[in-house]
């Protein structure tokens, strides 16, 4: 791997790969003049705007989203079991950034060149940077189940990303006939949002449980096992007993095809037809960080977690469900805390000092019902030896915990991430 | 950062290295560094919300104690005591006396 125009200080034969900037496009010492562009306006990309303007007031911060609102997906469980209405989960990005001196481009980015630092936009003007933050977040890849493409998400929803998509799923289980079956697909890792499957599989058996007793929720897994597997399982039988039930690859043999027509789900070993499909599909980075040239064979985006700068491209950052930042889950509290990480690192490297090393916390809630919930926690620190995260502590709720405190503390986070990233 | 600019990378290695880098608790982490995590719950400026309890400007000794006691499982929480074993004993008592010294909001 070249770095160009960077010198490596420190000892090598400890495999010690601290970077020093010993040239970037600005000089040390005069941030005013740096440019940084942040392109996706999500929890990872408007937070790390912020938390550039907080760190370094002087700095020119440019945020380019191609869309006028967001709409968030963590708390799209909830509108989907009918708990919260749709629009709360849409923000406008004329609110997001008042006052804090962004300059907001709404437009797409049509080309990125690492070498002259300059993104094309879809209008035609250009943008210069010293530092680019990408934070795609995520598409899909369409057709890697067989009979799902992305015109067969129009009727079967994935409902990954909101909007839409949301209203859709909703609309469908709150007119499903009585007793139908509600099917969900979970993907392999790495995806979006790990326990969001069993989330969405909790809280629409909470839908059903008033409204359609009678009917059943399936979770047909491409995975053995699942993020905070032995606490959804306690919930399921304590919640809503006989309602909600799991099936392994171990039993199905993985899924074979889908017939899209007839909401049918073709295992390797059985057929699952549903009233109500919801297709979760495999996923990789944002199509940006394709266009960026960032991506590597998983199609995720390999970064240094020191800076999330990218490992492929000198000066880009990329950061969010988009990176790889493994064993840090995908996530908005993940996008969060990296935003915070990367533009400290970078607003270090512009002004021509060592980056700190970083200690990352991710920290996830799911509900299982619209007062309890349940989470998974992990502390993470940067090892020098591989210039990659390592887990320093972890854990979930047990099957036992406190699910009501635990259930308080998540609306009020929501609340917190929703203020300090929209507000 | 202060460390790193005052009396540059050499005394930063040199501290990384006789402090065991190769401890669990990996590289020396600054106290920005270090605090920038805890922002994710308790917000930006340490200011808590709602039922997430504020940290900053509280008595350093009443929080070193609670992060103490969370780590070696003495005090229950929910988050807390998962949190809290992802630091060394002496980050802890940085972090303790970092939050202290904010101002309360």
């Amino acid at each position: 791997m070249t770095r160009r125009g960077w010198l490596k200080v420190g000892l090598a034969s400890w495999g010690w790969g601290m970077l020093s900037c010993s040239h970037s496009f600005t000089q040390p010492g005069t941030l005013g003049s740096a440019r940084v562009v942040v392109a996706g306006g999500g929890f990872g990309g408007l937070n790390a705007a912020k938390a550039l303007k907080r760190l370094a007031p002087e700095l020119h911060v440019t945020l380019v989203e191609r869309q006028a609102v967001y709409s968030r997906c963590p708390g799209s469980n909830l509108v989907i079991a009918g708990i919260e209405p749709m629009d709360t989960l849409v923000h406008d990005y004329a609110d997001s950034a008042q006052g804090m001196d962004i300059e907001v481009v709404r437009d797409s980015i049509v080309g990125v060149d690492s070498r002259t630092r300059r993104v094309k936009l879809q209008t035609g003007n250009t943008l210069p940077y010293d530092r680019l933050i990408l934070s795609p977040g995520i598409d899909f890849r369409w057709n890697d189940i067989e009979g799902y493409g992305e015109s067969a998400s129009l009727t079967i929803p994935h409902a990954w990303k909101s909007g839409q998509q949301t209203q859709l799923l909703r609309d469908q289980i709150a007119s499903m006939r009585p007793g139908g079956i509600v099917l969900i697909t979970a993907p392999e890792n790495p995806y979006r949002c790990p326990p969001g499957p069993y989330e969405r599989a909790s809280l629409i058996a909470h839908y059903l449980s008033g409204h359609n007793p009678k009917a059943k929720v399936i979770v047909l897994d491409a995975k053995t096992k699942f993020s905070k597997q032995a606490a959804f399982s306690q919930a399921w039988r304590q919640l809503y007993p006989g309602m909600i039930e799991w099936l392994s690859p171990e039993l199905e043999g993985g899924i074979d095809h889908i017939d899209a027509r007839n909401r049918v789900v073709h295992t390797e070993f059985n057929r699952h037809p549903a009233d109500v499909l919801n297709v979760i599909p495999p996923q990789r980075a944002g199509d940006l960080a394709r266009l960026a040239g960032v991506t590597d064979e998983t199609g995720w985006c390999p970064v240094d977690p020191l800076t999330f700068e990218s490992r492929l491209q000198a000066g880009i950052h990329v950061i969010g469900d988009a990176c790889s930042a493994a064993p840090m889950p995908k996530s908005a509290f993940s996008a969060q805390s990296q935003a915070r990480y990367c533009s400290a690192a970078i607003v270090a490297l512009l002004s021509g000092q060592a980056p700190a090393f970083p200690r990352l916390i991710n920290h996830c809630y799911s509900f299982v019902d619209p007062s309890r919930a349940i989470s998974v926690t992990g502390v993470y620190g940067y090892e020098t030896s591989t210039r990659s995260l390592t887990t320093l502590s972890s854990g979930e709720t047990a099957p036992n915990g406190d699910w009501l405190t635990e259930g308080l503390y998540a609306h009020d986070w929501y609340d917190l991430i929703m203020e300090e990233t929209f507000g | 950062m202060r460390m790193i600019t005052r009396h540059g990378m050499p005394l930063l290695l040199f501290l990384a290295w006789s402090s065991g880098m190769n401890s669990a608790w990996g590289v020396i982490v600054n106290d920005e560094s270090l605090a920038r995590g805890c922002a994710g719950c308790h917000g930006i400026r340490g200011e808590g919300h709602g039922a997430l309890p504020p940290i900053s400007g509280r008595p350093h000794a009443a929080l070193e104690k609670a992060l103490r006691d969370f780590k070696s499982d003495q005090r229950t929480a929910t988050v807390m005591q998962r949190i809290s074993k992802g630091y060394s004993d002496e980050e802890l008592a940085r972090l303790a006396r970092y939050f202290a010294n904010r101002p309360m909001r």
